[in-house]
């Protein structure tokens, strides 16, 4: 996994960031109309910027990710009924079609958005803290803190297998030699994970584990927690009256 | 207190019927021993101090541990209470992604409210040499910081029994004279299996070879 | 394979998080404490191995795993592909928060099923027939994963039933690849560890 750099907003409750980025994600899922969305965009936008989020590592996945929305608008106008809204060269786009297109693509990015700008800064261990002070059950976040802690060790250990296997001259073709090499990859990372899941096992056992998680950590909720999560409140009804109104 | 913490008699065990591990293996650790073992790659070492654990169950033999015999998952959960176990592996020792979390789990699971686990990992962290490691992520830590925290997690538990699964290995010079330094301080029975020879003269009295199956007494 | 944020119908997206949590709630308590670890460890290989990328001619295409899982979890593999799809929706913005059920659904419904197939059918299996059961079951296993995907766009709205079409004709040759690779990897465990593939007990 990538190692995380931190920006300012480790300064909030790692609480506060999951209900914010729930809220929006839940509030911008259920608009409907093209406007209605535009303040789910500008509130991780605002957010990002005051807290410096370094919007440069999106870069990336808005280029894939619009360039999946051009693909489905491509595809999908020509075929959307209704009255004609635009005509661009020789395709005539709806007006039903271009609020569909409107719709996906400001959700899409504004979903994105603040998924990014509230969660993809924080150490996934705090995720796990938090997901356990909300109440998620404590077998569940040790699942999910078990699987962030193991990621990494897996990651290097495919790297070590591919590695093993390159020192004795595979190199990546599409033919079958390719993909039975890819196979064994696969069955030795899965037989690896596999054993270390009861060494693991095992390990919990020494120390005293048997049945039952208890959650470690007390975290502090602050002012400026409750202050950002009513700003983010905020938005998710401006977004409603928006929805509602137009 | 019983004055032997482990008994085999006649312990049989392999992880296939046709290839057997330890045959008809006899052992005895009294209270307070500091008792090293040695041993080839692949005679069975790790499998014993495992068998010890309750993580392995014997298929012939007797296992005595705490003056009592042990049998079922039940019987091992005092065991594991008392007695700590250093992996081999410390990645599969350590398995939440911060040092606190690991560290504060073993207290925790036993009991312990979280303000009071959380106080006994400082300490054990303070012990192995790593104070300031709380919030680190354990993944990213080296193999020698890794077998420090390894360490912490099982003091932090306060056992009287400590079994060491090749405590040295990945630590550098300095490292390795701060665990000499912290368990020969340590008033525990110390069963450890090590390479590491002159690490075991300095820590052990009573030494061991695994040969076979069995424990031969060894120089 | 990801169903991208903001294309799917809100109702389907309520709706899909719905089932995703009851799917997660028998499949914990499916689970049980000392399983723990073998899920999660899975989870953290289906991340890894979904980084995987097989050279297609000049594009490249990446590996699901989805029958893999489904074979060796059962209804466990709903906590174990939830987990790893919200940590690469919250790591690398794949997928997304909000249609994190959809994709959770799309991943694990395929992977279950396929699981109850492959229990039956390897009751008194030699080597040859579980691989080809693995195989088999690692096709369906890709071929209902890109069903239930087109089907989502489809019931989004009608207008998606191009790019549904699309995604379908995009993933017929993964189809195949899965299919080799999870028969051969099944093939691999297999002869490794017997004792970790579902009802492999009775036959070893
Ligand atoms: N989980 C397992 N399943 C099957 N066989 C195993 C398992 N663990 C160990 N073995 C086998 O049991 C034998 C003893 O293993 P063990 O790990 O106890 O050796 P060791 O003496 O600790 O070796 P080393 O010095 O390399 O650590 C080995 O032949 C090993 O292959
Ligand atoms: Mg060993």
């Amino acid at each position: 996994m990538k190692s995380v750099s931190h920006d300012a907003l480790v300064v909030l409750d790692p609480r506060a960031r999951i209900l914010c980025a729930a809220g929006c994600c839940m509030a911008t899922a259920l608009a409907t109309q093209p406007v209605a969305v535009i303040p789910a965009l500008c509130f991780p936008l605002i957010v990002g910027v005051i807290f410096r989020f370094p919007f440069r590592r999106l870069s990336w996945m808005a280029v894939r990710l619009n360039g999946i929305f051009i693909l489905m608008a491509l595809t999908t106008l020509p075929f959307v009924d209704g009255p004609a809204w635009r005509s661009v060269g020789p395709l005539t786009i709806t007006s039903p079609g271009a609020h569909l297109m409107g719709v996906m693509i400001l959700k899409g990015n504004a979903l994105v958005l603040s998924c990014a700008v509230f969660l993809s800064t924080m150490e996934s261990a705090s995720l796990g803290h938090a997901l356990s002070r909300l109440r998620v059950p404590t077998a569940f976040v040790q699942l999910l803190m078990s699987v962030i802690r193991y990621i990494d060790v897996l990651l290097e250990e495919h790297a070590r297998i591919r590695l093993a296997m390159r020192a004795r001259g595979f190199c990546p073709q599409f033919n079958v030699l390719t993909l039975r090499t890819h196979a064994v990859a696969v069955g030795a990372l899965f037989l690896r994970s596999l054993d270390r899941a009861e060494q693991v096992a095992d390990a919990m056992k020494c120390r005293g584990h048997h049945g039952t998680y208890a959650a470690t950590r007390t975290l502090h909720w602050r002012t400026a927690d409750s202050v950002w999560i009513g700003t983010a409140l905020s938005v998710i009804m401006v977004m409603f009256w928006l929805g509602w109104s137009v | 207190m019983s004055s032997t913490v482990i008994e085999l008699n006649k312990v049989t065990f392999g992880y296939h019927a046709d290839r057997p591990v330890l045959q008809e293996l006899d052992w005895v650790v009294p209270a307070g021993a500091r008792v090293g073992i040695v041993g080839a790659n692949a005679t069975g070492k790790s499998t014993l101090l495992h068998i010890c654990m309750g993580l392995r169950r014997v298929q012939s033999g007797d296992v005595v541990v705490y003056g009592q015999r042990r049998v079922t998952e039940r019987d091992f959960r005092e065991v594991r209470a008392r007695m700590g176990l250093l992996f081999q592996d410390s990645d599969n020792q350590l398995f939440c992604p911060t040092v606190l979390d690991d560290v504060a789990f073993g207290p925790l699971h036993l009991g312990a409210t979280p303000a009071a686990a959380q106080t006994a990992a400082r300490e054990a962290l303070k012990t192995v040499g790593l104070p300031g490691y709380e919030e680190r992520i354990t993944s990213r830590l080296s193999a020698g910081e890794k077998k420090c925290v390894a360490l912490a997690t099982n003091l932090a538990m306060q056992p009287d029994t400590l079994l060491l699964d090749e405590p040295t290995s990945f630590l550098d010079e300095p490292s390795r004279a701060r665990l000499l330094d912290v368990l020969a301080r340590l008033s525990v029975t110390l069963v450890m299996v090590s390479h590491d020879h002159e690490f075991m003269k300095a820590l052990t009295t009573t030494r061991y070879c695994l040969r076979d199956g069995r424990l031969v007494t060894d120089g | 394979m990801h169903v991208s944020e903001g294309i799917i119908a809100p109702a389907l997206l309520g709706g899909s998080w719905l089932a995703t949590m009851a799917g997660l709630v028998y499949g914990m308590r499916r689970t049980g404490p000392a399983k723990i670890p073998r899920v999660a460890l899975l989870s953290a290989a289906f991340f890894v191995v979904t980084f995987v990328r097989i050279p297609l001619g000049p594009a490249h295409m990446h590996l699901v795993a989805t029958g893999l899982i489904g074979i060796l979890l059962g209804w466990s593999a709903f906590p174990a592909l939830f987990v790893a799809l919200l940590l690469q929706a919250i790591l690398f913005q794949y997928g997304g928060l909000a249609v994190l059920g959809v994709n959770t659904l799309i991943m694990a419904l395929p992977a279950v099923t396929v699981h109850y197939g492959f229990r039956l059918g390897v009751r008194r299996g030699t080597h040859a027939r579980v691989m080809w059961l693995a195989g088999l079951a690692g096709a369906l296993a890709v071929i209902g994963n890109v069903l239930l995907m087109a089907g989502f766009l489809v019931g989004s709205d009608p207008a998606f039933a191009a790019p549904a079409l699309g995604v379908l004709i995009a993933h017929l040759p993964l189809i195949v690849v899965e299919g080799v690779v999870t028969a051969l990897a099944v093939s691999f465990l297999y002869k490794a560890r017997p004792d970790l593939l579902p009802h492999m007990e009775m036959v070893s």
